[in-house]
């Protein structure tokens, strides 16, 4: 069994006849040399961000989560949005490294390992906010199926238990995931190493890799098999995310068409995410050779695809409403475009649907400026989206009487904040600390890495 | 500080002395992929067995030129992914459906479709989990630092740019010249020989039977069981962490600051009639004012049984099951005499009323205790009692 | 005649007493009164009586009954009604001048319960307003003004002078301002001072009128703001197609008239289309769990019912439920687990109001259950949604998905946090029942049918060895309604009252096409006029009778 297959080849991947080592030395780069002072400004704003939400999170353990802006009606808003938008966040990862994979898009290597890195750093964002929102966080252990002393299990009817398995389960098999690709690189950097402690660290993460090929037939197999997982993983994380809203009985939640929708949204948020993430690291750390512009250009039209998409749900859900002849229904998608929270769904409908339909350009999908601004809408209108779905369906439910308008504090605004902190804080020590290109990967798509086939 | 423990780690983990042992394999480099396709072709061709190729990246065709057998981990995977979903089917349907069924919106008590998520979930974490956990320990024997190819140029090589093959001094057919003068032929880079680390006496070679390792393993699991005690026992019970163990009211039988006698439960007050709480209009009166009353209860299989009920738990402690006055308190409490005396036979109904109401002696009122039907049941009950342990003998005789 | 349920809290004399004390220079004590009372019974009304019991047994069975009845002749019957009373009524003085009516608020009256929580947040019959009065002004009127809700007014009465925020009002008289007397208290505890603005300064001699009625104010706009708290935000009359008379086409109220009602005694059930969504009668998915002995029920008759809050307050009191201070009725979090939703409909001018008791209805579907992750709360197999607040860990989502909106979640420490924790000081804790459980923050609550109460009549039951009988449970809410608009019992006993209701002719369910069966039925409202009401009626009629001209 073997990685490779025989592709046509458009661009090639890596650019210009880099050799294995100069790989080495570019990727290794950041682990062995001092940080720049770009870096330390960078994880100084993402600290302090981390540093404001920590406060923030501390006070609401300390006086309860009346101090968000949640009410009546409303009884979920940041908390979740955030949540939801994280937990969106953290799909281009595994999509990236395991759809592209089995579908042997080679330019994924590229971008894999960091964007892997990414879907961890945002599962561990997401995953504290269903932890943090419940009313008495001390007592999360509840939502754990364990023996105690009333005898009592969960209940596996409820979607939010379904999100514990889903979440708890999908940071694991990203968590290694990620872990098996990382083990050949840490061989590398161990070997080349000068540092005793960063031997020592990185000599017990490889466990003693040599890249032998009596390993390299397991590894291989486990990997695809592993990417086989994840795929229905990754989609099954999403949708049952969207049961959370899917399953329940208010209008403008109780949607069928939630899955594939959700799963479209995280693709295309997660990418956005990631391009934003790439386009910065690519110039930092001086990996335009590795991390391509072909790269870039790929995943704006996946962003324009998965994008065409999500406008699609709008209109379908507009459309159903309409056919489904259930006036409460209908009331709530009017209410949703022009009721008091229109500003909100026409920023999601813009930055989601029409700001991406640029990318037909190909000037435009290989220009990097336009292409920062673009992907930068794209994270804000996703995390509208998230809060159209959330806050407008719950501020006018079914009785008129129980109808009630949400408000955000600064708290929950400190907590948004500090949830970018805690991300891009592990992203940046992440680069700094770890191979953020898969080294092995990467060698093994560049020009003349194969031998000639002969035995095939 | 800092530096001198960094100064630590520098010497145990870069010094390179040379290597005395014995001779552990005879190592080549090349520098293309076809080289070394062609080096692992003619290795395992030639018979050896205790051979490997190392390579950064994995070189297709390398399984066919070394002639391994096609992995079966493939089926590792598999079966814990089924027993994945048999597990969490087995959880949900054992938890909900036998062990404490609850009724959540009308669904029945196992609920198939409900269930899936969590198999699907179960299936993929298992499988996973399994497959990286075998890989690891099983299929590749990793962690293995303590391998003689460790902190070689040889490895340093092959984890970077080079194609490495090796063949192991243990092989059945090892030459050392031999195989020294193939790997030559072959075309290699570098041809070197690796030997065994030997180590000084009281520095093993389990890293695991380290003194300082195995105490730090136990340091950091005394301090991991501390804090877990103390953030389950402690922590978690601190303000501003509520379980509503302290109510902000007043419960029955406890004690209160409040009122100047201490006590929580208050008394109607005096003079007060509450509904269905008319006073006994003989309060306090010798049994000789008693005006009697019939019985208002009817003789009846249900009313004997409710006074015998009643009987039974309120004046049995004293009087005995049968009246006999064989109290069960064992001398705590004075022992009252008999109620098949000819006094107590003779009372009117009304006047045994009157003494559990009222109480007489030591014995307290039962006012509060015994509702007045209960009391009129009771006496009824009482009556069968006299009747049945002072049978006359014609009661004996069969009609 | 009333009896004291609690002895004196504190070392305090009855005024009574030391009336007689000073009288008769007797020592004062907790008896004299009472004493003096009796024996003035025993002289003046027992010997009336000719009752054959002594009299310790008469004043007995006297203060059980709380009543005797002696036999006196009624009074005169009133005389006829005499329109021309009304000629010498003074009128307006000038056309700018607006009528300013004082009135004793309908909760804490002329002030003197200012300082009880309960009062203060219990929302105003029709604006829903809590803790605070307000300037009630016609919808013109504030047209003309430039006013709307909200916004603060100056009142003028001859030298006196006010500022009030204003709340506009559908329905009133225009050119007439309503106002509460009884707020603006400066010395009143914790809880009552500082609440609301003082219009007792406004009070002059008012020749010709009464104190409480002026017909020369001045009014006009202070150009301030000031936030009311309302209990009901959705703004009470649309012109807005979308949301006029939403509460008929949801299904929600359902009323008709008298006359209809006497035509078809069905129409009601019948009338399913004037609704947008007609219940369609499929079977169930599942077979329910449970339910084959005793299950509770609910009927609540809006035709009695007169949105008074009685019900709120008694089911307040009887679970222990805390107030949360008006920042947290503006930020909508309000604790009550019953509420009167308030529903108008016709013109600003002349609105009709619909009443609706809305609490936790139990259902046998209940969303709520499905989707609470830890099992906090079930179902219990006769029938009630039940809560586990210790198992409860908070996550709202059974809030979020409940239909009716009914349950109430904890946001924060309630008891510790309004009035500097005077809910927790020691005497108001002696106030809780201490049959319910005083829940933390991070809790979700709602209406639990008095779980307690049905507990009693189950503990009852067993130990007199019957069956549990669904009458002898009374809620707090049905005790409390002057009206005997709310019946409770056993729906699965066929001869019980609530088994009746629950069969009757008018009863239906809030939002039955969602299928979640609840196990509160309403009576519809029957208004007695002539004339149908078309409320609800489909706009497009015209497609109907096209309709039945072609099967013509």
């Amino acid at each position: 069994m073997s990685l490779d297959a025989t592709y046509t080849r458009e661009i090639p991947l890596v650019e210009g006849r880099t050799s294995f080592k100069e790989i080495d030395d570019v990727i290794a780069k950041p682990t062995e040399t001092k940080p720049s002072i770009k870096w330390f400004i960078a994880i100084g704003i993402s600290s302090t961000a981390l540093l404001i939400g920590a406060v923030c999170l501390g006070l609401t353990f300390w006086y309860g989560v009346g101090l968000w802006g949640n009410n009546q009606p409303v009884g979920w808003a940041f908390d979740i949005i955030n949540f939801v938008f994280w937990i969106g966040i953290g799909h281009a990862g595994t999509l990236i490294s395991a759809i592209l994979f089995l579908f042997r898009q080679k330019w994924r290597t590229g971008i894999a390992r960091f964007a892997e890195g990414m879907t961890i750093f945002a599962v561990m964002t997401a995953g504290i906010f269903p932890a943090i929102h419940t009313g008495r966080p001390w007592l999360d252990g509840y939502l754990v199926p364990y023996p105690n002393q009333h005898g009592l299990w969960v209940n596996f009817t409820s979607p939010l238990l379904w999100d514990v398995f889903a979440v708890s389960t999908y940071f694991t098999v990203s968590f290694v995931f990620w872990y098996i690709g990382l083990i050949p690189d840490f061989a590398t950097l161990r070997d080349r190493t000068t540092s005793g402690i960063k031997k020592a660290i990185y000599t017990a993460l490889s466990l003693g890799w040599r890249g032998s090929n009596r390993h390299w037939q397991h590894y291989e197999r486990v990997y695809l098999i592993l990417a086989g997982l994840s795929t229905p993983l990754v989609l099954s994380v999403h949708t049952i995310v969207s049961f959370d809203f899917a399953v329940s009985v208010i209008p403008g939640w109780h949607t069928t068409i939630f899955p594939p929708y959700f799963v479209a949204g995280a693709i295309f948020s997660g990418f956005g995410m990631v391009s934003t993430v790439l386009i910065i690291v690519r110039k930092v750390f001086d990996m335009e050779h590795i991390i391509t512009i072909n790269t870039l250009d790929k995943m704006n039209k996946i962003l324009l695809a998965t994008g065409t998409m999500v406008g699609y749900a709008y209109a379908m859900e507009f459309f159903i409403a309409w056919y489904s002849g259930n006036p409460i229904e209908q009331f709530t998608f009017i209410n949703r475009a022009f009721g008091p929270y229109s500003w909100a769904y026409w920023i999601m409908f813009s930055c989601n649907v029409f700001f991406p339909q640029l990318f037909w350009f190909k000037k435009i999908r290989r220009n990097i400026p336009i292409t920062f601004v673009l992907v930068l809408l794209v994270n804000v209108g996703m995390w509208f989206e998230r809060y159209v779905i959330i806050v407008t369906s719950l501020t006018r439910d079914y009785l008129p009487s129980s109808w009630g308008m949400y408000f955000p504090t600064m708290y929950d605004f400190g907590i948004l904040l500090g949830s970018f902190g805690l991300f891009f804080t592990l992203v940046l020590l992440f680069a700094k600390t770890m191979p953020v290109v898969a080294m092995s990967e990467v060698k093994a798509v560049t020009e003349g890495a194969q031998p000639k086939h002969k035995h095939e | 500080m800092i530096g001198k423990i960094l100064k630590k780690f520098d010497d145990r983990f870069l010094k390179s002395e040379p290597r005395t042992g014995d001779l552990y394999a005879v190592a080549a480099l090349f520098d293309t992929p076809d080289e070394i396709i062609h080096a692992a072709e003619k290795v395992s061709g030639s018979g050896y067995k205790r051979f490997d190729v190392l390579t950064p990246y994995p070189v297709h065709g390398m399984d066919g030129a070394m002639n391994l057998k096609p992995s079966n981990i493939g089926w590792v995977g598999l079966i814990a992914g089924m027993s994945g979903t048999s597990l969490a089917f087995l959880m949900i349907w054992w938890m909900v459906g036998v062990n404490y069924p609850n009724i959540f919106g009308g669904k029945p008590f196992f609920n198939l479709p409900a269930s899936i998520p969590i198999m699907f979930e179960l299936t993929v974490l298992l499988s996973a989990l399994t497959l990286a956990g075998s890989l690891i320990a099983i299929y590749m024997k990793l962690p293995s630092n303590a391998n003689p190819l460790m902190d070689t140029e040889f490895i340093k090589r092959v984890t970077s740019d080079k194609f490495g093959i090796y063949i192991e001094a243990k092989d059945p057919k090892f030459n050392k010249d031999e195989v020294e003068a193939m790997f030559k032929q072959l075309g290699s880079s570098s041809v070197s020989f690796i030997h065994e680390a030997v180590y000084e006496v009281g520095d093993t070679k389990n890293p695991l039977l380290n003194t300082k390792f195995l105490g730090a393993l136990i340091g950091s699991s005394v301090i991991t069981v501390v804090i877990t005690y103390l953030v389950l026992n402690v922590l978690l019970f601190l303000p501003p962490f509520n379980w509503m163990h302290y109510q902000a009211k007043v419960l029955p039988q406890s004690e209160s600051k409040f009122f100047k006698d201490g006590w929580s439960m208050r008394r109607p007050v005096e003079g007060t009639v509450a509904r269905g709480f008319i006073p006994y209009e003989f309060a306090g009166m010798p049994d000789s004012m008693v005006v009697p009353t019939p019985n208002p209860l009817p003789v009846n299989q249900k009313v004997l049984d409710l006074g015998k009920k009643r009987y039974d738990t309120y004046c049995s402690p004293c009087h005995g099951f049968y009246g006999k006055g064989d109290s069960r308190l064992r001398g705590q409490f004075p022992v009252p005499p008999t109620l098949h005396s000819e006094k107590v036979m003779n009372w009117k109904d009304a006047n045994i009323y009157h003494v559990i109401t009222n109480g007489q002696n030591t014995m307290p009122s039962y006012a509060s205790s015994i509702s007045r039907d209960d009391r009129w049941a009771i006496i009824h009950y009482l009556r069968v009692l006299q009747r049945s342990q002072n049978a006359p003998d014609s009661d004996l005789e069969i009609k | 005649m009333q009896q004291p349920i609690i002895a004196p809290l504190y070392n305090t004399r009855q005024k009574e007493a030391l009336l007689l004390g000073w009288k008769d220079n007797k020592e004062v004590n907790e008896t004299i009164y009472r004493d003096y009372l009796a024996s003035n019974w025993e002289k003046a009304l027992y010997p009336a009586m000719g009752a054959a019991a002594p009299f310790k047994k008469f004043w007995n069975s006297a203060l059980h009954d709380g009543v005797v009845f002696l036999n006196e002749k009624p009074e005169a019957a009133a005389t006829a009604f005499s329109a021309d009373a009304f000629a010498s009524a003074p009128k307006m003085k000038s056309s700018n001048d607006f009528a300013v009516l004082l009135q004793g608020n309908n909760t804490v009256g002329d002030g003197r319960f200012a300082s009880n929580g309960w009062l203060q947040e219990l929302p105003n019959p029709i604006s829903k307003i809590v803790w605070d009065n307000y300037a009630a002004i016609s919808v013109q009127s504030a047209a003309d003004l430039g006013l709307n809700t909200n916004d603060t007014v100056d009142i003028t009465i001859g030298s006196k002078k006010q500022t009030f925020p204003v709340y506009i009002n559908p329905g009133m008289a225009d050119k007439t301002i309503e106002i509460s007397l009884g707020y603006g208290r400066t010395a009143a505890g914790a809880i009552g001072t500082g609440v609301g603005v003082n219009a007792n300064v406004l009070i002059a001699k008012n020749p010709g009128l009464t104190e409480r009625f002026y017909n020369n104010a001045s009014v006009s706009a202070a150009g301030g703001k000031y936030e009311l708290a309302t209990t009901q935000e959705h703004y009470p009359i649309d012109s807005d197609p979308l949301l006029k008379e939403i509460q008929f086409r949801r299904g929600i109220i359902r009323q008709g008239t008298v006359d209809e009602y006497k035509k078809n005694p069905k129409f009601i059930k019948e009338a399913g289309h004037k609704m947008d969504l007609q219940p369609i009668n499929t079977p169930p998915v599942y077979d329910r769990e449970g339910f084959t002995g005793y299950k509770w029920g609910m009927a609540i008759d809006l035709n009695k019912c007169t949105g008074c809050g009685a019900c709120v307050t008694a089911c307040n009191v009887e679970n222990n439920i805390p107030i949360v201070g008006k920042d947290q009725v503006i930020a909508n979090r309000e604790m009550m687990w019953m509420r009167i939703d308030r529903y108008y409909y016709g013109t600003p001018d002349s609105p009709s109001v619909n009443f609706q008791p809305m609490l936790c209805q139990h259902c046998d579907y209940a969303p709520c259950e499905n989707v609470c992750p830890v099992a906090a709360t079930t179902h219990s197999e006769d029938g009630l949604n039940g809560m586990a607040y210790n198992r409860c860990v908070g996550t709202r989502y059974c809030s979020n998905n409940c239909p009716y909106k009914v349950r109430r979640f904890n946001y924060f420490d309630y008891r510790d946090r309004v009035g500097d924790g005077i809910q927790y000081a020691e005497p108001l804790n002696l106030m809780a029942n201490p049959e319910v459980t005083v829940r933390s923050r991070g809790v979700m609550e709602k209406c639990t049918f008095c779980v307690q109460r049905i507990m009693k009549e189950r503990q009852d039951a067993i130990q007199e060895g019957r069956g549990v009988i669904g009458a002898n449970v009374k809620t707090a809410c049905q005790e409390a309604c002057p009206a005997y608009a709310i019946e409770f019992g056993n729906i699965n006993d066929k001869e019980s009252t609530i088994a009746k209701y629950r069969e009757h002719d008018l009863g239906y369910s809030v939002l039955e096409e969602i299928k979640v069966m609840p196990n509160v039925t309403y009576m519809a409202k029957l208004r007695n006029i002539y004339e149908p009401l078309n409320i609800g009626e489909k706009k497009d009629h015209g497609k109907d009778e096209k309709k039945t001209e072609e099967h013509k």
